[in-house]
């Protein structure tokens, strides 16, 4: 009996293992078709996991960040933006401000169509610029400021402006100054077809949404040297890990990735690109103490500047990847001052010496909203604690954060915001009209400092905006922590640029490797 | 027959009606700011208003829900609030992909597990034992873990596999092959063991019954007792097994799927929910409702047409 179950067993293993081999071979055979073989091959094509599906594609309702990747492809912008930050020419081949900055005169590129026939010229830049402004997508906010788009000749545009506003020509370079074929805006055809004059043609056929999208040449496109790949490929790889798999197996040639891949991607033979741009940390929002009497004072709230260790908090929880920073701007801004950052050190006696001269020797109770995917509450609430400040920590719905957050319910809270132009990040948070300003908090000085600001330029412009910064840090309105950096991990095969303002590198910042 | 057959049907659409006006409400409150999230921290009230009144989220709960349940009936599940597709279009194009995945793991496993758990209830002995001891491995390792461990080892060392991605079995036989043994392979793993499990010890039960030593006793070979008279009474509960599992490996499919980055239902649902998607992820909830009401009405036909006695009851 015994020997005949051991027979059997044998029998057994030996199927189990056929079946594995020949499952195997097939799988082996299939390989073959993989883009593994088109990418070693040479730079013909370049695939992209992008980790967010792509959105419409009705120019209006176009998103910076990740979705950016996508319609990069398809269309091109008025201005574009170099790795400095500097803007150069795009569609339109110049663009000058008159004197008070609030006529914008754009001279358009000769000879581009977009890719149903119709040409690009000042009618197309009025209905693009009419059509963001009057829709419902995020960035119509971008050409808020345009009253009105007259068209001078066919290739000369005039954006008149309700008052200057010095970051328009950023937002140009961005999904504010996409343009699309006129005769499609608004459709619902353009929703899943875009019809735009950008470096390459979506292949509707070959793509599937929501899984990847394939992109082809546009033969048209007045810049092809920018360019170097005939081919595009952008898959959706919502997960992490699926990203980094995708791309240590040879799947995919690039992958947006956190601080937690990059030693584990390097150790693999893969390079990480890293470029500072979401600022962390504290936003002391109840200035005039509306619901914590106590952040009223601006020794207290500097108190709250020295009480919590920023630097521990960039290499334990960030694991380093960042730089130190106390201001609201990117560092690529005019008006960022690197000096200010050595402002605010780990201080818990200064702390609580300020919070002695404030009045609140015994400290003071804020409640705070606990967003569960941050990992620096227990800490904040802990260093707090130490100079006397009781922080008791409200859940909150995650996906509901920024909504509780900007209610006006909370004296100061956590928040993460991507930092680009020095004057788009100061509208976001400094004016009393500012969505990250709940409370409505402003000061006279700060109110004049941003009208000089607003109608300046060159360097008065950034002696303005340099004075903002040093004001809003003097006076403790937040408790920045650091520059968190956006990673970028990308195979030895292409060489990639990191973008200034965006979260991921746009299509035209990579580049093989060998050329 | 007929008469089974119409009342699990009615009882079966009452049960999607009571699922879907459940998570109805279970979306409302659990709340969200949709419009917000469809417009960005930058928004300005106004446009957050306007946009929900677009959306039509200002509607009173039964307003929405009953306007919902209309269109759904006719086939109309709505356009995305975020990709501006059609639902049913996504549907459609995610289905076969979990199907496939989750098909195929219930076949495997339900193969492997009838051929290890009638082995380890009739030789016993090591191979019972050894069989024990990999249901307990097997059972306690998360099919998440095993699926990176799978990834890390065949597909990123060996290259024998892709690490993401799925190829439709119409598209290409290996190329379906090579894309979903993996997941299929993380899937089965624990299903493999604790169904085996199941059925050694219903096999096991049967044996010890008096008519199989009566059958015995007349002289009937092995095989013949094994096949003809213990598998068949055995089957009952192990169908029964089998159809759980099903429903199990729907929900496992979701991680299965955001792991090997598959185009499934489920990576579908995960970033619907995430990001307030309504009319997406009530498509996917009723869809995947009545993929389970029909499974599990197939095996009720399944064990009826096994065991005469089931009908009466």
């Amino acid at each position: 009996m015994k020997t005949a179950a051991i027979r059997r067993a044998i029998a057994a293993a030996i199927a189990v293992g056929a079946t594995t081999i020949l499952i195997t071979a097939c799988a082996g055979g299939a390989n073959t078709v993989s883009p593994t073989e088109t990418n070693a091959a040479g730079a013909e094509k370049l695939t992209l996991a992008v980790s967010l599906d792509s959105g419409p594609w009705e120019p209006a309702l176009l998103q910076n960040g990740n979705q950016a990747q996508y319609w990069n492809a398809v269309y091109d912008t008025l201005l574009h933006m170099e790795p400095d930050a500097s803007i150069v020419p795009g569609m339109a081949e110049s663009f000058e401000y008159n004197d008070d900055n609030t006529v914008l005169t754009l001279g358009l590129r000769e000879g581009i169509t977009f890719t149903d026939g119709e040409p690009f010229n000042a009618d197309a830049v009025k209905a693009n610029i009419e059509n963001l402004k009057n829709g419902t997508g995020q960035n119509s906010v971008m050409v808020r400021s345009v009253e009105e788009v007259v068209v001078v000749d066919d290739l000369t545009a005039e954006l008149h402006l309700g008052a200057p506003d010095p970051a328009l020509l950023t937002y140009l370079t961005l999904a504010g100054g996409v343009m699309g074929s006129p005769a499609a805006l608004g459709t619902e055809a353009i929703t899943t077809n875009p019809v735009g004059s950008g470096p390459y043609i979506l292949d509707t056929e070959a793509s599937e949404p929501g899984v990847q999208f394939d992109f082809t040449r546009n033969p048209d496109y007045w810049d092809p040297d920018a360019y170097p790949y005939d081919e595009l490929e952008l898959v959706v790889l919502t997960e992490l890990t699926a990203r980094v798999n995708a791309l240590k197996s040879g799947q995919v040639q690039g992958i947006a990735a956190d601080g937690s891949t990059v030693v584990e991607a390097e150790r693999s033979g893969l390079d990480a690109y890293q470029s500072p741009l979401d600022r962390r940390g504290l936003t002391i929002a109840d200035r005039d103490g509306t619901v914590v009497p106590a952040l009223a004072d601006p020794r207290v709230r500097q108190a709250i500047n020295y009480a919590i260790d920023a630097e521990g908090i960039l290499e334990g929880i960030q694991l380093g990847y960042g730089a130190r920073s106390t201001q609201i701007f990117n560092p690529s801004s005019v008006n960022y001052l690197p000096e200010l950052n050595d402002q605010y050190p780990y201080d818990p006696e200064k702390a609580k010496e300020l919070l002695d001269e404030a009045g609140y020797a015994d400290g003071f109770d804020v409640v705070m909203p606990e967003n569960a995917a941050e990992k620096s509450n227990p800490i904040v609430q802990q260093q707090l604690g130490e100079v006397g400040i009781r922080v008791t920590y409200e859940k909150v719905d995650a996906t509901n954060y920024v909504t509780e957050v900007q209610s006006g319910r909370y004296g100061m809270f956590w928040m993460s915001n991507s930092t680009a132009e020095a004057w788009w990040d100061m509208n976001k948070a400094v004016p009393a009209t500012a969505v990250w300003n709940p409370f409505k908090t402003s000061t006279p000085e700060l109110d004049a400092l941003i009208e000089e600001a607003r109608g300046a330029s060159g360097e008065e412009y950034a002696d303005a905006m340099k004075a903002i910064n040093e004001y809003v840090v003097d006076e403790a309105w937040f408790d920045m922590w650091y520059l968190a950096d956006a990673i970028y991990i990308a195979s030895p095969d292409v060489e990639v640029t990191m973008h200034p303002m965006n979260v991921v590198p746009f299509i035209k910042d990579f580049a093989p490797a060998n050329g | 027959m007929a008469t089974f057959f119409l009342r699990r049907t009615i009882a079966a659409v009452v049960l999607l009606f009571a699922i879907t006006a459940l998570a109805y409400v279970l979306i409302y409150t659990a709340g969200g700011n949709i419009a917000r999230n469809i417009l960005g921290e930058l928004a300005t009230q106004e446009q957050i208003d306007a946009l929900t009144t677009e959306l039509g989220l200002d509607r009173p709960l039964v307003v929405q829900y009953v306007d919902w349940l209309r269109n759904a009936i006719t086939g109309d599940l709505g356009i995305s609030f975020f990709t501006g597709t059609p639902v049913v279009d996504s549907l459609a194009t995610r289905l076969p992909v979990s199907l496939s995945l989750v098909t195929l793991s219930i076949l495997v496993s339900t193969v492997i597990g009838v051929v290890l758990g009638v082995t380890a209830a009739v030789q016993r002995g090591w191979i019972d034992r050894g069989m024990q001891i990999f249901s307990v491995i097997a059972e306690s390792l998360p099919n998440f873990f095993v699926g990176l461990v799978l990834v890390s080892v065949f597909a990123i060392t060996l290259g024998l596999f892709p690490a993401t991605g799925y190829i439709p079995l119409q598209d290409s036989v290996s190329g379906w092959i090579s894309t979903i043994t993996l997941p299929v392979t993380a899937l089965v793993i624990g299903s493999i063991a604790s169904g085996a499990q199941q059925i050694r010890s219903a096999v096991l039960d049967v044996l010890k019954k008096d008519y199989v030593r009566t059958l015995r006793a007349r002289g009937l070979s092995e095989p013949v007792i094994l096949f003809q008279n213990v598998l068949r009474n055995a089957a009952p509960p192990a169908v029964t097994v089998v159809s759980l599992q099903f429903i199990g490996m729907l929900s496992g499919a979701v991680l299965i799927e955001r792991v090997f980055a598959l185009p499934g239902l489920g990576s579908l649902a995960v970033d619907a929910a995430i990001r307030g998607d309504i009319p997406v992820i009530m498509g996917v909830l009723v869809l995947t409702a009545i993929i389970v009401v029909i499974v599990n009405l197939l095996v009720d036909l399944a064990v009826t047409w096994i065991n005469p006695k089931a009908r009466v009851q």
